[in-house]
C-alpha cells in the first residue's frame, strides 16, 4: 500500500549561533504513520522539532523539507499550523493573564478562517471543548486559568495533547510528551492520541522511554545522534534500544561510516 | 485662616497668573464667601511665592513642566455645548453605566448633561451648586489633608478653585450604585486651565464607589489641575477608579489626598491614557490602625507622552495592609515615571506593605524612570516591593503564532493580558469593558516593535 506522502526531509542542516547541531537529516513520513524519534540528551531532537515548526532562531544551512508538496522552510510560523503543523512543545509556556480557553478558541478560529471556514462563537466552541475534555479527562478548571500559568508539570503536557485534540493537526509532533506524566495520565494521554490518529494524518513522537511507544504503537523507530538519524527499525528497536542503551548503534553506525570512508 | 497680602505683580509667568487672578476674582463677585475668599487669596500667595516646581526638585526630576512655565493658562468658565457635542458627550459615556452622574464642561457643572435624582439619601454635588446655596460644609473639610502651601500647584487649584464635586456619605450607608464624575475638555478655549476640586467624605460604615473619567472632545491645548482630598471614615470602604483620556497635546495634573480611619478600605485604580504630560499625586495616610488600603494602576504611553506616577503610603498605626500594583506599557518615544514610596512610622508595627511595578517597553525609543522607596521606622513590619522593566515574552509570542494566531495579534494578546491584570480588578463591569475595548482598539494602531537592546 504506498500512501500520500506528508512529510519529506532532506539533507537538512541547521545551528544556532553558527554550532551546527542537526547535521544531515533525511526522513520520509507518510499518511498514517506513527514514526518515534529517540536518542540521547542533546542530540537535537527538539532543534529538529523546532525547526520544523519555525522557530526563527536556528539556521537552517542546507537540505530541504516538503510537507503536503510545499516548501515548509519557506512558510510563516502561523502558517505553518493553519496548515496543519502541530508542536506539542517539551516546555510549554506559561502565559500570564490569557485566559486558556480564549486562546485556544483565538487558534482554532485562526485556522479555521485560513481554510475559509466560519469561525465558531463562543457557545458552540465551548461545546468542542467540553467534548474533548472528556476524552482527555482534564479538569475543566484548567481552562479557566491563564494558559500553562502555574500548571503542574503533567497538567502542561495534558494540556498541549488538549490543545492537539482540538486543533486536529494533520501532522503531529510531539516532543517527550510522556516526561512528568504519571501512569494513568501516560495512558489517557496515549488514548487520546491515538483517536486523533487516522490516515490522512501522522506523528512524530520523541521519546526517551519504550513505555510509552506500549501505548503509541509507532510504525519506526529512528535514532537521532549527534545531529544524524544513525539507524532506524520497527518498534522492536524501541525495545532493543531500552535494554542495550545507545552504545552499541553508536558503534554499529561509525563501524559502518569507517568503511563507507 | 491666615489672609495674605499681595505685593505688585510679578513680572513673566506668575506675574500673568497674578494678574489673572484678579480678574477672576471681579467675575466672581457674588459667589465669594469669606471662607472662599481667603482661600483663593492665600493659594494665589503661594503659588506666586514658589512658582512650577522645576526639575531641580528630586520629585519633578523627570518631569519637565517648562511649557506650563512658559505661558499663563488662564481659567476657563464654562462653554455653550453644540447638540453635536452633547451627543458625543454622551457616546462616551461607557455602556450601561447607570446611577448618578455629575458633568462637568470646561470648568463648570453641566446640569443638563447630569442625571441626578430626588431625594438621595447622601449628598452628591456639585462645588459651585454649594456655593451659590451658602452652603459651608466643604470649608471645614477643605484642605485639611493636603495643604497648598507645600505644593504650588495645589496652591494654584486652591486660587481658581471654582468648581468640584462635593460627596459626603451619611455613616451606615451602603450604595451599590457607582457615582459617576465625568470631565470634558470641549477645547474652546485653547490654553486655558481647569482647576477641580473634589470631596469625597466616607462616613463610618459606609461604602461608595466613585468613577471620575476625564475626556476631551478635540486636540485643544489645555491645563487640566485636579485637588482631590478623601476622607475614609471607620469601617468605611471606598473605591475610587479614575481614568484619564484627555488629549494628547494637553497636560493633566492631579493630586489625590487621602485619610483612612480604623477598620476602612480604601482602592484606588488609577488609569492614564491620555495628556502630553500627566502628573499623578497619591498619598495616602493611614492614620488609624487595621486599615486595608490598594493602588492599582496603569498607564498607556504612546507618541510622545510623559506618564509620571508618584505615590506615598503613610502607614502611622499598626496592623495595617498596603497593597500596590502598577503596569506601564510604554510604546513609541514614550517616557513614563513611577515612585512609589511606602513609609511605615515607628508606631507602625505589624504593616503589611507590598508594592509592585512592572514596565513594557514596546519600542526602543520608550523609557521608564522606575523607584520604589522604603523608609521603615517600624520592626515588626513586613514589606516586599520589586520593579522590573522588561519587552514582551518572545518565547509566549513564538507559542501563539505556533498555534496560528499571527504575529500581530499575538502581541496585542500578550499586552492586552498585562493590562488586563489590572483592568479585571475594576469592580464596575461597564467600565471594564469600555476600558478593555479601547486598549484593544489603541494597541492595533500602534506597532508593537520587537526590540532587544
Ligand atoms: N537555543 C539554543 N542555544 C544554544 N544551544 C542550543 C540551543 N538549542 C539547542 N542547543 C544545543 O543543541 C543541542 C541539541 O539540543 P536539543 O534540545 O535539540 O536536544 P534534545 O535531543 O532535544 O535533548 P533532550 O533529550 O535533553 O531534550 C544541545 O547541545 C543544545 O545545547
Ligand atoms: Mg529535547
Amino acid at each position: 500500500m504506498s500512501s500520500e506522502t506528508l512529510l519529506e526531509i532532506n539533507k537538512l542542516k541547521a545551528g544556532i549561533n553558527g554550532q551546527a547541531i542537526l547535521k544531515g537529516i533525511d526522513l520520509t513520513v507518510n499518511a498514517g504513520e506513527v514514526h518515534a524519534i529517540m536518542g540521547p540528551n542533546g542530540s537535537g531532537k527538539s532543534t529538529l522539532a523546532q525547526v520544523l515548526v519555525g522557530r526563527e532562531e536556528y539556521e537552517v544551512s542546507e537540505g530541504k523539507v516538503t510537507y503536503q508538496g510545499k516548501d515548509l522552510l519557506d512558510m510563516s510560523v502561523e502558517d505553518r499550523a493553519r496548515e496543519g503543523v502541530f508542536l506539542a512543545f517539551q516546555y510549554p509556556v506559561e502565559i500570564p493573564g490569557v485566559n486558556g480557553t480564549y486562546f485556544l478558541r483565538a487558534a482554532y478560529n485562526e485556522q479555521r478562517k485560513y481554510r475559509g471556514e466560519e469561525e465558531l462563537d463562543a457557545v458552540d466552541f465551548l461545546a468542542l471543548v467540553k467534548e474533548k475534555m472528556k476524552v482527555l479527562e482534564l479538569p475543566p478548571t484548567l481552562l479557566q486559568r491563564p494558559v500553562n500559568e502555574g500548571f503542574s508539570g503533567g497538567e502542561k503536557k495534558r494540556n498541549e495533547i488538549f490543545q492537539m485534540a482540538v486543533l486536529e493537526p494533520t501532522l503531529a509532533i510531539l516532543d517527550e510528551t510522556d516526561s512528568g506524566l504519571d501512569i494513568d495520565a501516560l495512558k489517557t494521554v496515549a488514548e487520546g492520541v491515538n483517536k486523533l490518529k487516522n490516515s490522512r494524518n501522522a506523528q512524530i513522537v520523541i521519546t526517551h522511554y519504550q513505555r510509552l511507544l506500549n501505548y503509541i504503537v509507532p510504525d519506526f523507530v529512528h535514532v537521532l545522534y549527534d545531529g544524524k538519524l544513525i539507524k532506524s527499525g520497527g518498534r522492536e528497536l524501541a525495545l532493543e534500544l531500552e535494554e542495550r542503551g545507545y552504545d552499541w548503534v553508536v558503534a554499529e553506525a561509525s563501524s559502518t561510516a569507517a568503511l563507507a570512508s | 485662616m491666615m489672609t495674605h497680602t499681595l505685593q505688585t505683580p510679578s513680572d513673566g509667568v506668575i506675574g500673568d497668573y497674578v494678574r489673572s487672578h484678579e480678574s477672576f476674582l471681579k467675575e466672581l463677585d457674588s459667589e465669594q464667601p469669606s471662607w472662599l475668599r481667603s482661600i483663593r487669596s492665600s493659594g494665589i500667595a503661594h503659588f506666586s511665592e514658589q512658582g512650577f516646581p522645576g526639575t531641580d526638585q528630586e520629585k519633578w526630576k523627570y518631569t519637565n513642566l517648562a511649557s506650563l512655565r512658559k505661558t499663563c493658562f488662564p481659567p476657563v468658565a464654562g462653554s455653550e455645548i453644540s447638540e453635536e457635542q452633547r451627543v458625543e458627550i454622551l457616546s462616551r459615556i461607557p455602556e450601561k453605566l447607570e446611577g448618578e452622574r455629575l458633568v462637568i464642561v470646561d470648568g463648570v457643572h453641566c446640569g443638563s448633561l447630569s442625571e441626578r435624582s430626588n431625594n438621595l439619601k447622601f449628598q452628591f454635588l456639585p462645588f459651585s451648586s454649594m456655593v451659590k446655596n451658602s452652603d459651608n460644609r466643604v470649608d471645614s473639610y477643605l484642605g485639611r489633608h493636603i495643604r497648598h502651601d507645600q505644593n504650588p500647584i495645589v496652591a494654584l487649584n486652591s486660587a481658581f478653585i471654582r468648581e468640584g464635586v462635593f460627596l459626603e456619605m451619611p455613616s451606615g450607608l451602603q450604595i451599590e450604585q457607582p457615582l459617576h464624575i465625568f470631565y470634558v475638555d470641549t477645547g474652546k478655549k485653547s490654553g486655558s486651565a481647569v482647576h477641580l476640586r473634589h470631596l469625597f467624605i466616607a462616613g463610618s460604615n459606609s461604602r461608595v464607589e466613585i468613577f471620575e473619567h476625564y475626556i476631551s472632545l478635540n486636540e485643544s491645548h489645555g491645563f487640566t489641575n485636579v485637588v482631590t482630598e478623601v476622607f475614609v471614615g471607620e469601617n468605611a470602604s471606598l473605591e475610587h477608579i479614575k481614568w484619564q483620556d484627555q488629549n494628547r497635546t494637553s497636560y493633566h495634573i492631579s493630586n489625590l489626598a487621602v485619610a483612612q480611619e480604623s477598620g476602612s478600605r480604601f482602592t484606588s485604580h488609577s488609569i492614564s491614557t491620555g495628556a502630553a504630560i500627566s502628573r499623578n499625586d497619591i498619598h495616602i495616610k493611614l492614620v488609624g490602625e487595621r486599615t486595608e488600603s490598594f493602588l492599582y494602576g496603569l498607564y498607556l504611553g504612546r507618541g510622545n507622552q510623559l506618564v509620571d506616577h508618584h505615590t506615598v503610603v503613610d502607614h502611622l498605626k499598626p496592623n495595617s495592609e498596603s497593597e500596590e500594583i502598577y503596569h506601564g506599557i510604554l510604546c513609541e518615544k514614550s517616557h513614563g515615571v513611577f515612585n512609589g514610596r511606602i513609609h511605615v512610622h515607628s508606631e507602625a508595627q505589624k504593616t503589611n506593605a507590598k508594592q509592585s511595578n512592572r514596565n513594557l517597553l514596546l519600542s526602543r525609543d520608550s523609557w521608564i524612570d522606575t523607584k520604589p522607596e522604603l523608609e521603615i521606622y517600624a520592626d515588626d513590619v513586613r514589606c516586599t516591593h520589586g520593579a522590573t522593566v522588561g519587552q514582551m515574552d518572545e518565547q509566549a509570542v513564538f507559542y501563539l503564532r505556533a498555534r496560528g494566531i499571527p504575529e500581530p495579534a499575538a502581541r496585542r494578546i500578550l499586552v492586552g493580558a498585562f493590562a488586563g491584570e489590572i483592568t479585571q480588578r475594576i469592580p464596575l463591569a461597564s467600565v471594564r469593558q469600555s476600558l478593555q475595548s479601547y486598549l484593544l482598539e489603541e494597541l492595533s494602531r500602534i506597532p508593537l516593535e520587537i526590540c532587544s537592546r
